[in-house]
Order: structure tokens, then sequence, then C-alpha cells
């Protein structure tokens, strides 16, 4: 710090009050206070579900990604698996379960980038029918994105927004190696030695040379 | 004369390890080779400079320095000998022996001291008109790479990036003890570069020192402990090549002040330039017309009017063995101005 701005800092000038203090460090996402970022992802949500009601209000249509009310999804697609072909699936499935390889990711229908709480986390029951791959649209009603009605309580979505935040976050300790490198990348040092200088090189060379 | 620059015209065999010009003749300068010669030359004497004698050494000579006059010199050897050297007869005495190749010797005429510096962990100690060959063993943590003297104080460079700071007063009364003494450096530092010190040259002005690495960058620092000091501390890159958008980073190899200009130095680098700087203003000066090989010695003439280069071939990996025709000395006479750092 002393060694960047040559003068001893106390606080950040022009921080927003309550950000003064020089504690935070934030590189790219990390080190950012927990609390904010709680914060931060609580007022999202809630802008989200208030926009969504509003819309609803104004226009009597259900907003895009909430659902279609009481109703299945009319536009289901159709699916003309032969017989053989599901009993190939089963089959695979089985084999696969058997020897460990499960993944129920692939398999589940992609999330709405805006729910707050993606099925993977909130209904696992609803991993069984999209496991043995199944076209993601086919998958029953227990894979409906929720309705606004339902917004969950603040804690389990702080929950699953903490759970996403830790899963997408690398390890601190390899991550700063590799910026090094990345770095350094275009660097070509013409002599590189620890502890061994050119005239010692030199030396040893004159002595296998006489 | 300003910016006039001629190569010496019978120049060393093999690799220059060190030039240096005499502490009063502006024309005297020796050097010291690889092919276990001392030279000394008349710089001035012919339009190529003239040898006026040349030493011979039992083993490559690493490292030469003028003694109390221009007639005395000591020189240090791969084998770890160190030498005195009458410029006017051509004799050359042992003084000591290290354990292992001797890297660096400096003298300071005031003090009365002369040390030299080896890759045996130790700086051996004696009193520069002492000729019965007895001698003060000090340890070092680290083997020693390279010695700069300043009015009052010697700092050595040594491998695993350490710094010891030595006051002259300190080694002249150790030099008088003989045997094996621990002397208390002045400071210890760590080099505040990344990779291994390179070289490393006084302020005239006795308030600090520069030192290189062999990653293309000089440290520029104070020794006055104090904060204030300390904070002035600055470090730049300097000897580097964008080659097909990779940066080529080359080790200095030599580095210098200027003897009138307090705060202008020299480096010199193993891309073959030399630069001169201004480390007050923190300004590039002016760099000198490329050279053939890498600069691995610079130094000033007394007056500050001359400069030397030495110029060799590898001390990187792959190029030591292209010694044909790029062993030069080169001798430069500076402009009036040339050399003084810009006005504040």
């Amino acid at each position: 710090m002393t060694q960047v701005h040559k003068e001893q800092l106390t606080s950040v000038d022009n921080a927003l009050p309550g950000r003064q203090t020089l504690d935070v460090e934030i590189f790219g996402m990390e080190g950012v206070p927990e609390d904010l970022v709680h914060q931060h992802s609580l007022t999202v949500t809630e802008k989200h579900f208030t926009d969504a009601q509003e819309f609803q209000l104004r226009t009597g249509n259900v907003m895009y990604g909430f659902g279609t009310g009481n109703r299945p999804d009319p536009k289901r697609p159709k699916v003309n698996d032969k017989v053989d072909d599901i009993a190939k699936r089963i089959a695979k499935f089985i084999e696969d379960k058997a020897n460990g390889v499960y993944v129920p990711e692939t398999a589940l229908p992609p999330a709405p980038a805006h729910m707050p709480t993606p099925p993977p986390f909130v209904t696992p029951a609803g991993q069984f029918f999209g496991a043995p791959a199944q076209p993601p649209a086919a998958t029953g009603p227990q894979a409906l994105p929720r309705r606004p009605q339902n917004v969950p309580d603040s804690a389990a979505i702080a929950a699953s927004v903490d759970e996403l935040i830790a899963g997408t976050q690398p390890p601190a300790g390899p991550a700063a190696p590799e910026k090094k490198s990345k770095k350094e990348r275009n660097v070509k040092l013409v002599y590189m030695s620890e502890d061994i200088s050119p005239e010692e090189k030199m030396f040893e060379r004159y002595i296998s040379a006489h | 004369m300003s910016g006039h620059q001629f190569e010496l015209a019978e120049c060393p065999t093999d690799h220059v390890s060190a030039v240096k010009f005499a502490p009063s003749s502006p024309h005297r300068l020796l050097v010291a080779s690889w092919d276990k010669f001392v030279y000394l030359y008349d710089t001035q004497a012919d339009s190529g400079g003239a040898l006026l004698n040349k030493f011979e050494h039992n083993a490559p000579v690493q490292d030469v320095c003028f003694g109390r006059d221009d007639n005395e010199a000591f020189s240090c050897l791969v084998d770890g000998t160190v030498n005195r050297v009458n410029l006017e007869t051509g004799e050359i005495s042992v003084m000591s022996q290290h354990a292992k190749g001797a890297r660096s010797v400096v003298a300071s005429a005031h003090h009365n001291v002369l040390v030299s510096g080896s890759w045996d962990l130790t700086l051996h100690l004696h009193r520069l008109d002492d000729t019965s060959g007895s001698h003060t063993t000090v340890s070092v943590p680290a083997k020693v790479f390279c010695m700069s003297v300043s009015p009052t104080k010697v700092v050595v460079a040594m491998s695993n990036r350490a710094n010891n700071i030595y006051e002259l007063s300190d080694l002249a009364a150790a030099a008088d003890k003989g045997g094996n003494v621990e002397v208390e450096p002045y400071q210890r530092r760590e080099s505040s570069m990344k990779y291994m010190t390179r070289a490393v040259a006084c302020m005239p002005n006795d308030a600090g020192y520069a030192s290189s690495s062999i990653e293309g960058r000089v440290a520029v620092e104070w020794f006055d402990p104090s904060d204030e000091s300390q904070s002035r501390k600055y470090a730049f890159k300097c000897h580097r090549q964008n080659v097909d958008g990779q940066d080529v980073v080359y080790p200095v190899h030599a580095l210098v002040y200027h003897p009138v200009y307090h705060g202008t130095f020299a480096s010199g680098g193993g891309d073959g330039t030399a630069v001169l700087w201004d480390g007050v203003t923190k300004r590039r000066i002016k760099q000198f017309p490329r050279f053939p090989a890498s600069v691995n010695s610079i130094a000033f003439s007394s007056n500050g009017k001359f400069v030397a280069f030495g110029v060799s071939p590898g001390f990187e990996d792959g190029k030591e063995d292209d010694t044909e025709g790029a062993i030069k000395v080169f001798i430069r006479a500076l402009g009036d101005n040339e050399a003084q750092g810009k006005k504040k």
C-alpha cells in the first residue's frame, strides 16, 4: 500500500459513507464483503418479483418465465421415441448408474436465467425425470418454474444464492499464480538462474575447456 | 570531441570482465579480461589509444581496481587469488588466496583498505600499504557477486538477493586484526528486486546506491534508514526488447555513477546497449548507439569527461562461444553537458 501511494492512507477519500475503511480488498469478484453481496442479491430478487407483479396487474398476462398459471404448457413437444430407443436408454441409464456415472445437471432443463432458485437445488425429485437423457422440455410439472405468488422466503433465496456464489468461486489459492503466469507469459529472460552468476557458469566452461 | 567514440586498438582476446579509469589521469584505463591479462592503456595517445603494458596472471581476471595512485592496481582471479599489480614495474605479488573464485575487488585510498569478495562466502581485507601478505577474513552469508565503494561505505551484493552494507572505517579497523573476524554490517538488506543481483554502484555523494538484476531492472535506494529516505527508493525496467510481442529481458551487467554530476548513472545490458540515466528526475538522458555485443562493464574517467565500455559476447546462456570480432573496449568523449541531468 505504502509502495503504491507513497503515503500512509487511513481512509478512502470520496467513498460512500460507511465504506471508507481500508480493510476491504476486492480482486475480481473475490473479497466482496458477504453481507453486501447478500444485500444486493436480495434487492435484485425483490425488484424482479415486484416488476413481475406490476406487469401482471397492468397487462393481465403472466411475465415470461413465470409459467402459465393453472394450465400445463400446451406446446409440449412431441415425443416419438421408439420402444427400442427407450429400452436402450433405460439400459444405459442402469449401466451408468451401476458405474457411478450420474450427471443430473446436463439432463435437466436449463434453469431460466432469472430464476432465483433453480431446480437443481430445490427440487431434487425432478432430477429423476431428466436423468435418462430425456429431451429437456419433456420433464414433468415438478420442473416447472415457480409462480410469482410463491415468492420464496428471503432466507431460502439467500441460502441458494450463497450456494450459487460458493459454487462459482474458484479456490483462492491456485487463482493467484495463474494470473501471474498470464502476466509473464510473454516475457523471456535471457539469463535465468536462482543463484549461479554468469561468471560462475563461464568458470565451469573454462575449467572443462582447459 | 563531443560524442566522439572510438574503439581501443589492441583489445583483449577473451571476455572483458572490467574496465576502470585511474583516480587522477582521465586517460589511463585498466582492462581486465578472461584471457588472463590486465591491460593498461593511454586512451589519448593515438587515435585508437595506446597499450602501455599488459600484465599476465595465472588465471582469468575477474576484476581490477586502482589503489592509492595511478600506478598501483589490484586484481582478483577466478582461482581465488588477489594480487597487487605494480603498473610501473609490472611486478605482481599475491596478497591472499580465496578458497573459490574471487569475483570483485574494491579499494579505498582514504581508508587505506582493500576489500576482495569471493564465491567462498568471504571478504578479505587488506591494508593497501601492507606488503607482508597478511589479511583478515570476514565471512558473509552468501556468494559475493559484486561490490561498490562510496566515500564511507561498501555495498556487497550477494547471491540469495542479500546485500550487506559495511562502514569502511569498520572494515579498516578489522583489517589490522588479521585472522577470522566478525564485522557487523552497517545494514543488512534484501534486494528490492525479485531476481539475482547483477551489479551495484554507490552514489559518489555517499547518499545511496543503485543495483541491477538479471531481469532488466535497476533499483535506486538510500543508505539513510529513516522512513523519509526509504520511501524515496524506486526501481524501473530497462534493457528489454519487444520481439514479436514477446518481451525479451536482458540482464543489466554494468552500473556506474558519474563522478561529477551526482545522480547521473550509466547502465549496460545484455542487449548491447548502454544508457545514461538521471536518477534525480528519473529520466533517461540518452541511449548510446548499440554495441556489437553485451556491455559488461562501464567506467567514467575521474573528471567525468570520458566513458569506457567493455563489450564482449556471452555472459548469457548460449552466446559465449561467438567471440570473433565482438570483444571490444570503446572510449567515448562526453559533451560538456551530455551527462548533466535535466534542470529542475
